[in-house]
């Protein structure tokens, strides 16, 4: 059984994850790394390479634009920022997990 | 001591030892494997790399200076397994319901499809294959029977050569991803990018090895080039060979089943000639099956060993039948065998010559003028067989074949007028080629100071080099007048001196001494 639910809890953030991005993102524009250390510690992903293709299919999704930025330390970095579509489907993101949230609450808090 | 090689990671520079090389290079090719399309594929290995680097940089520090397989482990547990990366992360936007994982890779193969199968599940696999409905290729196959049935014997030809899809593997990979331009550009271009990759590293080593690893790496780059090239090689040619035997089997069915096409520019044969009875007639009636089948055999084999090379290297099948290989050379030995066997019995018949002549006098006082004409002519030898100068002609009802008699004038010297008539023909024996000539049927007739000449010689439904010639014998001084109608009918008559002549039809002529003729005003 615990397979299952390794799935179940790969399944779960593989949902967050893309909402988690976006959030990450709407806060501040920044590159891939910032991203990782913020995901990682609230330990929501569990291999880097994860997020890469994540980042490229939001931005070809137009969701997200970035900016090459110069670097102290090796070479120039991609900075990401959401765009407006983007602004508009977090918000969207937002209700729709507020609305979960609510509806397992609910459902688990029922008493029998 | 340790190989290194000098890689470029998005502008940053790290030597790394061989294996180190090896196992992230293998790394991202099987990343870029599992993505599908080519933008998302270049730009998502460019972030890759880029964090990559990033983490060589960190664990290397300034204190180290070669990459090693330990941090290209470390970077492969930080960054998660290609399976883990893509899976995890993929849910694909295109991709409808339905649709085959993305995750089968591109590489597509040609299997026999069991699950939907009429008879072996080719048209279902070929289906699979180009994306299709297997409708079609089932319509086709069966429009294709009209084409004197090959495609029955290509569809038995492709259930033998393409393997059937048995395992849940084989079924995704027969299900893959369409093959159609896109898709295979972005094969080969994988292939290029590579080969492109492999171009950006620089090889470096101390001293003397220096130059031998730049050597080998220089060889392996451009090996990866030729493998490219000889994959896209490999389906033109395949492409030459499926066609070229397609194209002549389809004409040697058309030959063996049903009439004779051109076979060489020298051989023109009327409409209902078909090889069967070209057959019957050159050789022993009772062996023509023996010979159509062996010759079937010996030229079909090579044929379907074609095609069948052609589909391996289009679908790049990799499949070897030894066993079978080995019997279907043995039917073609054995059938070569046989077909030299039956064309030197065949040969055998045409040993012997034998000429039979017959002298009749003509009731023709030399005085009068000779006239010669052809017998009205109602036979219609539509049907013919002609190579180079050798004609055939066969009579409307088959029962006999004909020719055309030679006709020749010559100078009787001091006899009375007399026409002899030469047969020929070959046979096995002498005594044969006697009977085959004996069985000619020549027929004239005289009346009227006038010699009526049937312009075909006929014969029995068995070609045995059969030649009829006529030869007029006339005193000095004849007059011969020559009917028009014999230029349509016989070859050029002949004269005594050899002269051939187109002239002589539709004028009179005086037999000289030298045997010549010449103009009668």
């Amino acid at each position: 059984m615990g397979i299952k639910i390794e799935n179940a809890q790969a399944q779960m953030r593989k949902g967050v994850l893309e909402y988690c991005i976006l959030s990450i993102i709407s806060r501040n524009s920044c590159y891939a790394s910032d991203i990782l250390k913020e995901l990682k510690e609230a330990r929501i992903i569990v291999v880097e390479g994860t997020l890469y293709p994540i980042l490229t299919r939001q931005k070809n999704a137009g969701l997200l634009s970035y900016r090459w930025e110069e670097s102290t330390q090796g070479p120039p970095r991609k900075y990401y920022e959401l765009t407006k579509t983007g602004q508009e489907y977090l918000r969207e993101l937002d209700k729709a997990w507020k609305d979960l949230i609510d509806a397992v609450e609910k459902i688990r808090n029922k008493k029998k | 001591m340790k190989k290194t090689i000098k890689t470029s990671l998005q502008g940053s520079v790290f030597f790394m030892d061989d294996d180190a090389f090896n196992e992230l290079s293998r790394y991202l090719e099987e990343i870029g494997n599992r993505l599908a399309s080519q933008e998302e594929r270049d730009e998502i290995i460019q972030d890759i790399e880029t964090r990559i680097a990033e983490i060589f940089s960190d664990r290397l520090g300034g204190k180290r200076e070669v990459v090693t397989r330990g941090d290209v482990t470390a970077v492969i547990s930080l960054l998660g397994r290609p399976e883990d990366i893509i899976d995890a992360g993929s849910e694909e936007p295109s991709s409808a319901p339905g649709t085959p994982p993305a995750g089968t890779g591109p590489h597509k193969r040609l299997f026999r499809d069991p699950d939907n199968a009429v008879l072996g599940g080719v048209c279902g696999g070929l289906g699979a294959y180009f994306n299709i409905d297997p409708v079609w290729f089932r319509v086709a196959f069966i429009v294709l029977t009209f084409l004197y049935g090959s495609s029955i014997l290509i569809y038995l030809l492709m259930w033998l050569i393409i393997p059937e899809a048995k395992t849940a593997a084989q079924r995704l990979e027969m299900a893959g991803q369409p093959v159609n331009l896109s898709n295979i550009s972005k094969n080969i271009s994988q292939e290029f990018h590579k080969v492109k990759n492999n171009l950006k590293t620089i090889p470096e080593s101390d001293g003397y090895r220096r130059s031998r690893n730049a050597l080998q790496e220089f060889v392996r780059v451009i090996g990866e080039i030729l493998l490219v090239g000889l994959k896209i090689l490999g389906i033109l040619i395949g492409t030459v060979f499926v066609l070229t035997g397609l194209i002549i089997l389809i004409a040697l069915m058309g030959t063996f089943f049903f009439h004779f096409a051109y076979l060489t520019p020298h051989i023109h044969v009327a409409s209902f000639f078909n090889l069967q009875d070209a057959l019957a007639i050159f050789t022993r009636p009772e062996n023509v099956p023996y010979i159509l089948g062996s010759l079937a055999l010996t030229v079909g084999i090579p044929l379907l060993a074609l095609i069948y090379a052609g589909v391996k290297l289009i679908f790049n099948i990799r499949t070897r039948n030894r066993i079978a290989g080995a019997i279907v050379f043995v039917i073609w030995l054995i059938s070569v065998v046989s077909l030299t066997f039956f064309i030197i019995d065949t040969a055998s018949n045409y040993s012997k010559s034998a000429r039979i002549n017959e002298i009749t006098p003509l009731n023709i006082s030399p005085a009068d003028t000779l006239f010669i004409k052809c017998t009205p002519d109602k036979r219609s030898m539509n049907d013919f067989f002609k190579i180079d100068d050798f004609h055939l002609f066969r009579s409307p009802g088959n029962n006999e074949l004909a020719g055309r008699p030679y006709f020749k004038i010559v100078n009787a010297g001091h006899h009375n007028p007399e026409l002899e008539i030469y047969r020929k023909a070959l046979g096995a024996t002498r005594r044969d080629a006697i009977e085959h000539a004996e069985d000619i049927v020549t027929t004239w007739k005289t009346g009227n100071n006038t010699l009526y000449i049937d312009p075909w010689y006929t014969y029995s439904q068995h070609w045995f080099g059969q030649t009829v010639d006529y030869t007029l014998r006339v005193p000095e001084g004849t007059v011969i007048c020559v009917d028009e109608e014999l230029y349509l009918h016989f070859a050029p008559i002949i004269t005594d001196d050899g002269y051939i002549s187109y002239d002589i039809p539709g004028k009179c002529w005086v037999m000289t001494e030298e045997g010549r003729l010449e103009r009668a005003e």
